[in-house]
């Protein structure tokens, strides 16, 4: 009854609350990943290649929570100034200012000057910015991860601080997420049907070919593919747009590009998941008992077959995403990549993170999902006594990606 | 038939732009800027070849008041950088002379500026027999700058451009050569936005991307099997630690890390490979632990360790020697995959930077306008679809992957 029992197996919800574990650390590990590069960024908020203004620069800093900004609190002429690389506690003094009564510029948070931006001597006007003021590593790592968690990615750089980055991905998610969608739904209908066609007839001439075809669609990198339905079907037929997004026909080209790569794959999958079921002893028998084909390729087989899914569940979704990379890029759409690429080449920092980190949620959810789904699909994992030749889904060779 | 494939393309990737100057006459590096986007098959003529074409007096202008015995050819000099003969240094010395005096007037007049009489005499004081001509383009007093720039086209002629015409290698080019040479070549593969030859960008792209792509399945290859088998090796904890490792970056969304991180360090072609080994090494890295875990309970494992083998030897003489089949069909699977993201990547504008190609920039610089030019896209991309097939089929022929 415990788990130096070889045949034990956990219970279905120990299982559940392990792989949810597995996720959230997964998460806090990209999140964590990102602060770094955040952090470490060559020409980013924290070095000086590629300088931007240091006013603008301090505002991306603060807006990102890696300083704070010091503003003077009253009209007048600067006293005194913390230097640079100074250490100020908290509500330390940071700048004396003569003004019509005396005041003085305190640090909200404890930290070192980073950044100087009036010298003593000049005149300042409430609210002009005078000090950045860096907090400790760990102060930084901490608003970092809040302001992760609560999706305040910062304001892209691109925009001048006018965009936050969070209303940018809002705008462009839907076009994204109708397109991976739309494509699955492709891929489920050619793929699906097909793999299991070619497992019922297994070793024909059928079977042949509709496995050449499926290493073809298997092959074919979304580059390629891409560019040639557009120029199939937008150019010589001119049956739809040849980019952009005006109207729902709009998608079909993007959703046939990445639906009929990813059709291959799980026509693949489902042939192998299902071709050992129905060779095998239990289909005779319920073939001899009278079950329709159609029932035991379509119910029984399909549910044998959707097991081993689950384990490629990751790379399809991983392919899909960087598919989708490429199909929003080839047809013009408005979608999540199409910030991904200009701000990594751009180096908005604020951006690419926000994207890598909506991607990355949306694998590491989608594949515990697919790990909590296991056990349901899965009658022998409910059981929970027996693991013997049951294996929870592990994520296999990505090589499938277009 | 599908080794014959892969060897054809691999053949053009190895042999491709160097062999293609020698068939088609056409070289990456020479820009027709007159005919962009020229359709297959157009004829054309190699742009050091074009000075000349219509200019047929350009020999007789060059040689004349040359040194003693140069109206019989061009002299090459020795072919060395900064020896181009005689002939061409006095050529490309009033050449020079002329553009400073072109430069000056472009700088106060712009473009379509004139040049006094005196000056342009005075540049070409040293050699009468070439200003004659040139003086004839210009007005009474002024001599306009594109009529110069047209008049003065024959001083341009380069050792390289000569050389390519001396056919009997002599070092020095007749008036036989010299008349001979404009030949039309055909652009097989149509030309680029910028008017090169697209066949011999084509075979550059694919030499580019085999060789990123070998190079980068190899190097992930060995990272994997290194890695790999030191966790079969030692098993236990240090096997679950090293695997687990795995695990968790593989539930990372590698491409996007490769993204942020090209982001950060700037695109090249050095981060390109590091950033494909990335992402490769860790299927291998697997699979090559679950080989050589399983391989150390084989009888002759267990036998040569209880013979005193260590376990390098061990691994190195028995273990992987044994498993070196399916090592071998995953790397040949790396392959496709490495090209594929280096194609991905590349199309992306993170990968590959111009002028350099591989067949994802080329895809990538035609499919905006698909329309106009679809040879453009066509035929990179078949070539792409072809290598990655190609492959494919020959590690399922194999029968080693189950997909």
């Amino acid at each position: 009854m415990d788990s130096r029992n070889p045949c034990y197996h956990p219970p279905m919800f120990r299982q559940a609350a392990r792989t949810l574990l597995a996720m959230v650390l997964t998460l806090w590990a990209i999140a964590t990943g990102t602060f770094f590069l955040m952090e470490r960024a060559p020409g980013g908020p924290a070095s000086g290649e590629r300088r931007l203004d240091p006013l603008i620069e301090a505002g991306n800093l603060a807006n990102l929570g890696l300083a704070d900004l010091v503003r003077a609190p009253c009209d007048g002429v600067i006293e005194a100034v913390a230097g640079e690389g100074a250490r100020l506690s908290s509500g330390g003094e940071a700048a004396r200012i003569r003004g019509p009564g005396p005041c003085r510029a305190e640090a909200p948070h404890g930290g070192e000057v980073s950044v100087v931006l009036a010298g003593p001597g000049e005149e300042v006007r409430a609210g002009e910015v005078l000090l950045v003021v860096r907090p400790s590593p760990w102060v930084r790592y901490g608003r970092a991860m809040a302001s992760i968690m609560t999706l305040d990615l910062g304001v892209t750089y691109g925009s001048r601080g006018e965009r936050t980055v969070r209303e940018t991905l809002a705008r462009s998610l839907p076009v994204s997420a109708t397109l991976g969608l739309l494509a699955l739904l492709v891929a489920a209908v050619l793929g699906v049907p097909a793999g299991l066609f070619a497992a019922a007839r297994e070793g024909t001439w059928s079977d042949r070919l509709l496995t050449a075809v499926s290493t073809a669609q298997v092959s074919v990198p979304a580059i390629v593919l891409g560019p040639f339905l557009l120029y199939l079907f937008a150019v010589r037929v001119p049956v739809f747009a040849p980019g952009g997004l005006e109207r729902p026909s709009d998608l079909v080209l993007p959703a046939a590009t990445l639906g009929l790569i990813v059709a291959g794959v799980m026509q693949r999958m489902t042939r192998a998941g299902a071709a050992g079921f129905l060779n095998g002893a239990t289909a005779l028998h319920l073939r001899a008992r009278g079950l329709s084909p159609w029932r035991l390729a379509g119910v029984h087989a399909l549910r044998h077959a959707a097991i081993p899914m689950l384990g490629y569940l990751p790379p399809v979704v991983a392919g899909l995403l960087s598919g989708s990379l490429v199909v929003e890029r080839v047809f013009n759409l408005p979608g999540v990549s199409r910030h991904l690429i200009g701000a990594a080449l751009n180096r908005d920092y604020p951006l690419v993170m926000g994207v890598v980190l909506l991607y990355s949620v949306l694998l590491v959810a989608l594949t515990s999902l697919a790990a909590l789904l296991h056990p349901v699909l899965d009658p022998r994992l409910r059981a929970g006594r027996f693991r013997e030749g049951v294996r929870p889904p592990e994520a296999r060779s990505g090589e499938w990606w277009p | 038939m599908v080794l014959a494939g892969i060897g054809v393309l691999v053949a053009a990737a190895v042999a491709g732009p160097e062999t293609a100057r020698w068939v088609v006459g056409f070289s990456s590096d020479e820009i027709h800027t007159a005919f962009p986007y020229a359709p297959p098959g157009f004829c054309d003529v190699p742009d050091h070849r074009q000075v000349l074409d219509g200019d047929r007096g350009a020999f007789d202008l060059l040689t004349a008041g040359g040194p003693p015995g140069s109206s019989e050819g061009i002299p090459l000099g020795s072919g060395r950088p900064g020896d181009a003969g005689p002939l061409l240094a006095r050529a490309a010395a009033a050449f020079r002379a002329l553009s400073m005096v072109m430069a000056r007037a472009w700088q106060s007049g712009g473009p379509e500026g004139v040049v006094p009489l005196s000056e342009v005499r005075d540049a070409l004081a040293g050699w009468p027999a070439w200003a004659g001509p040139i003086l004839d383009a210009c007005g009474p007093d002024a001599c306009p700058i594109p009529a110069l720039v047209e008049a003065s086209r024959f001083l341009r002629l380069t050792g390289e451009s000569l050389a390519a015409m001396d056919s009997d290698a002599d070092r020095t080019v007749t008036r036989d050569e010299f008349l001979g040479a404009p030949t039309a070549r055909p652009h097989l593969l149509g030309s680029d936005a910028l008017g090169r030859d697209a066949l011999v960008r084509l075979l550059e792209g694919l030499r580019l991307s085999v060789l990123v792509g070998a190079t980068a399945a190899v190097t992930a290859a060995g990272v994997g099997v290194v890695y790999g088998a030191t966790a079969g090796m030692a098993g236990g904890p240090v096997a679950t630690v090293l695997m687990r490792v795995v695990d968790v970056l593989y539930g990372l969304p590698f491409l996007f890390v490769v993204i942020l991180l090209i982001s950060l360090v700037g695109p090249s072609l050095l981060n390109l490979l590091l950033a494909i080994v990335c992402v490769q090494w860790l299927g291998m890295a697997r699979t090559v632990h679950h080989l050589v875990a399983s391989l150390r309970q084989a009888p002759y494992v267990v036998a040569a360790r209880s013979m005193g083998c260590g376990l390098v030897r061990l691994c190195a003489t028995h273990i992987l020697p044994n498993a070196r089949r399916p090592i071998l069909t995953w790397t040949a699977l790396l392959v496709p995959a490495s090209i594929k993201e280096e194609a991905f990547l590349s199309f992306l504008g993170l990968g590959v930077q111009a002028p350099h190609a591989s067949l994802g920039t080329l895809i990538a610089e035609g499919s905006p306008r698909i329309a106009e030019v679809p040879w453009l896209v066509a035929w990179p991309a078949a070539v792409l679809f072809l290598l990655v097939l190609l492959v494919h089929v020959a590690c399922d022929e194999t029968g080693q992957t189950d997909g």
